[in-house]
């Protein structure tokens, strides 16, 4: 077999979700028997084209080759039967079942549903558990294991299925030190055994330890396809995905008018939660706009989270206006004048069955009362004013949430939120999924409103847009504080080093 | 090798009502001398064995992540229509005894099997959840049964083919025949869930079913079948109860979900899916006969049974997910 074949091409492929353009005529293609890295920041588009390969999106345009056969439709089956499987980011594992019954979800050898002969899959589970040579009971009950161990496990079933073509997407982030070693190791030893592997990682030390190619994906674009031999560098990479031009963007670059000697107004100190957030400490002054920047699994999701008490933690104490909280929960955390900005609208933030209107005055109904009952005139005024203020377009405040684009749902949703007169905003990814035209108003106003002197904590996945708000960045990397840079030193570079490299 | 067995049996998701089925017999053996009498223990029979065939079937769709509320309207319209069908005299004197029972059966059959078509399909394809649709279905098969049985005189149909009470009368070493169709129903389905693919496929729907369906597995399919199976089993009890009676009231199987669905969580079902197996199916049962049985030997207010049921689900319950967050507290993932 010549080792230069290539197994699969991806030829002028875009796909788009509502007006987010996830990926703009990428072409690349990958040799059999590699591993080819995608590279690229969150939202580069990794994970889309990862779903295209694996079939569970359909590209806009553009098509899949795979053994120089064109593949016509998109589904799960078919990249199956293409010899395509997957590792998804996300853990898809059974954890009611047992370790050989999440390897092997298939009956042995393509038979036809039947009688199980679960002696000869525990055999089987067990040889390929030794294979890697971890240390995983194939009768253990799968909710019983660790993390590492659960992905592992998850690893094992992607490669049960005699797959030509391995696509990995994160695999390592639930991993330690030692569990990547032993995981590189399988990785090389299957590429020596024929077997492809895409890797999606941006852990850039890794990629450069496991990569035979490297493509660099930004924006949705590609951007290029470097070989990884000794001319390559950490920081050729880093500027490859990054290196926007800003002049030309929406985006500027802040310049800080916080005094340095503006007050405390918010310190965290020490927050630890296992496996997600290592003894991280940080404070924040009056008026100031501190963005928290981290790349996929570095630990800022679950941070935000435990900030405003949605998640628990295991130790660390949060001061604000110098006094110690004592119940870390949304009730009290308002009580006290802060508010919380969820980045999914779905889930979180909006009453989606109510009329726009009560929404907005869902977190101030109190005030809105008149003789005590609940006064119509007076939510629609409360209502009316957060519409004129955020400019939002709709027909009639009465009107459902759905009724409006994603851009004027978030900026309901910052209404709700700011009914309150906070203090205090903390804001995870505020503009995620919106037009360019809402995302700049939206930033204006959050700048509109620290100016104001109302404190910001701006979690985000968006460099570009952290960039544009905020007087300092924290970085995060692997669930511990990377760095601090301030707001003179700020740049794509700088904030992309620590968040990508390993600290030692 | 004790120590064994107990550290497996501990491990199983059964074992709560195992032990307190086993601690409720011995309680009631103990301290009532009429619990181990003849009379009691058919009576017991006759409670346990059609709800355990219905239970068997609300357990598959449990362990899917799914239940149906129409199995008691299912089993009485099943038992209605098998007796209305058995009571035609004249039917019965130009067509034969043997043949009227078997047309009797197969329409009871009949029954639940379209009902549970209906079920499944408004489920799976329609997206309807089961909520909806079984309490929709459960109304609209009780509503059916009534103007059946409106058209009578009396509450009950009375008056069937020898034949058809004999199978109900007849014992086999003990146990009266309904008792064993029963038990080897819950042999079949047991080793269908533990030991077939189709049977696990069940767990893995049940456990996680985004990712189940990213591995192509053929979810509305199976639940389909399930809601049949739920719907057949259940005309199922229906027929044997009415030939165990030998008659068909318009009260058979009223209110009989919810004991049913209780008896399957006891038995170690969770209504978020992936678990449960048919030991808990027949010691969930067990249990809750048994507790109505402990009541009727004691002469207790039958209106503080639903008061000590509803206790002792919300103890099970609360237990079960105590235990289950504190492996996960330990594991490091809450």
């Amino acid at each position: 077999m010549n080792p230069n074949d290539v197994v699969l091409e991806i030829n002028h492929i875009s796909k788009s979700f509502g007006v987010v353009q996830a990926l703009k005529d990428v072409s690349f293609s990958v040799k059999r028997g590699e591993i080819h890295t995608l590279l690229g920041e969150n939202g580069a588009g990794k994970s889309t084209l990862i779903k295209i390969l694996t079939g569970e999106h359909t590209p806009d345009s553009g098509h899949v080759v795979i053994n120089g056969e064109k593949i016509t439709q998109y589904h799960p089956i078919i990249s199956r039967e293409h010899g395509i499987s997957v590792v998804h980011q996300e853990l898809s594992i059974f954890e009611n079942l047992t370790v050989y019954e999440n390897i092997y979800p298939f009956p042995l050898d393509n038979k036809k549903d039947g009688i199980i002969d679960r002696k000869e899959l525990i055999k089987r589970a067990e040889e390929s558990i030794k294979r890697f040579d971890v240390d995983i009971s194939p009768t253990a009950k799968m909710r019983d294991l660790r993390l590492s161990n659960q992905q592992m496990v998850e690893i094992l079933r992607a490669l049960s299925s005699k797959a030509q073509i391995v696509l990995l997407d994160e695999p390592t982030s639930g991993l330690n030190t030692q569990e990547t070693m032993t995981f590189m190791r399988i990785l090389k030893q299957l590429r020596d055994e024929g077997i492809t592997i895409i890797y999606i990682s941006h852990r850039i030390s890794e990629v450069m330890e496991i990569s035979d190619r490297i493509t660099v994906l930004r924006d949705g674009q590609y951007i290029c396809t470097l070989e990884n031999n000794e001319e390559l560098t950490e920081n050729i990479l880093i500027s490859n995905m990054v290196g926007r031009d800003f002049s030309k963007s929406i985006y500027s670059k802040k310049i800080s008018t916080i005094p340095k000697d503006a007050p405390v107004i918010y310190e965290a100190r020490n927050i630890n939660r296992k496996n997600a957030v290592e003894d991280v400490s940080f404070s924040v002054r009056k008026g100031e706009i501190l963005g928290i920047f981290g790349l996929e699994g570095s630990g800022t999701y679950e941070l935000s989270r435990i900030l405003f008490g949605l998640n628990e933690r295991d130790s660390g104490e949060i001061y604000f206006k110098g006094e110690k909280i004592h119940h870390i929960d949304p009730v009290s955390l308002i009580e006290r004048g802060m508010v919380y900005f969820s980045n999914n609208r779905k889930d979180a933030g909006i009453f989606f069955e109510m009329s726009i209107a009560d929404n907005i005055a869902a977190p101030v109904l109190k005030k809105l009362v008149k003789y005590g009952m609940l006064n119509n005139y007076m939510i629609s005024r409360h209502a009316d004013q957060y519409i004129k203020e955020f400019s939002v377009t709709l027909n009639s405040i009465y009107d459902k949430p759905l009724s409006l684009s994603g851009g004027n749902q978030q900026k309901v949703m910052l209404s709700i939120g700011l009914g309150t007169d906070p203090e205090l905003i903390i804001a995870n990814d505020p503009t995620r999924g919106i037009d360019v035209g809402a995302k700049v108003e939206i930033l204006n106003y959050l700048n509109h409103l620290s100016e104001q002197g109302v404190t910001i904590i701006c979690f985000s996945s968006d460099l570009p847009e952290l960039i544009t708000l905020s007087d300092r960045i924290l970085i995060m990397n692997t669930s511990r504080l990377a760095g601090i840079v301030d707001c003179d030193d700020i740049s794509e570079q700088s904030v992309m080093q620590y968040a990508a490299l390993v600290q030692s | 090798m004790v120590k064994k067995a107990f550290n497996y049996l501990r491990n199983q998701d059964y074992f709560f009502s195992l032990l307190i089925c086993l601690a409720f017999a011995i309680a009631l053996a103990v301290f009532s001398p009429y619990f181990l009498v003849r009379n009691n223990l058919d009576s017991l029979q006759t409670t346990i064995a059609p709800n355990s065939i219905i239970a068997i079937g609300m357990m598959l769709l449990i362990i899917l992540g799914m239940f149906d509320l129409s199995v008691g309207s299912v089993m009485g319209m099943s038992g209605i229509v098998a007796g209305y069908v058995l009571s035609r005299t004249a039917l019965v004197q130009a067509l034969g005894e043997p043949l009227v029972v078997l047309l009797a059966v197969l329409a009871g059959l009949a029954v639940g099997l379209v009902v549970g078509l209906i079920n499944g399909v408004l489920v799976a394809k329609a997206k309807i959840i089961p909520l909806i649709t079984t309490i929709g279905t459960m109304y609209i098969v009780r509503g059916f049964a009534e103007m059946i049985m409106t058209s009578e005189t009396g509450y009950s149909l009375i008056g069937f083919p020898k034949a058809f009470i004999d199978f109900g009368r007849t014992k086999f070493l003990g146990l009266y025949l309904m008792t064993w169709v029963c038990l080897i129903l819950l042999a079949v389905f047991g080793l269908v869930l533990t030991k077939t693919h189709i049977g696990r496929k069940l767990y893995y729907i049940g456990g996680n079913r985004s990712s189940a369906l990213s591995l192509g597995m053929n979810v509305d399919k199976i639940t389909i079948i399930c809601f049949m199976i739920s719907g057949l089993l259940s005309s199922i009890a229906g027929i044997l109860s009415v030939s165990r009676f030998e008659s068909a009231s318009r009260y058979l199987g009223v209110n009989l979900q919810m004991d049913i669905l209780i008896a399957c969580i006891i038995g170690g079902g969770s209504f978020l899916g992936g678990k449960g197996d048919m030991w808990g199916v027949f010691f969930g049962t067990a249990f809750v006969a048994l507790l109505q049985n402990g009541f009727n030997l004691f002469e207790i207010n039958p209106l503080l049974k639903s008061v000590v049921i509803g206790a002792v689900l919300a103890i099970v319950v609360a237990v079960d997910g105590y235990l289950y967050l504190q492996k996960k507290r330990a594991l490091g993932k809450v």
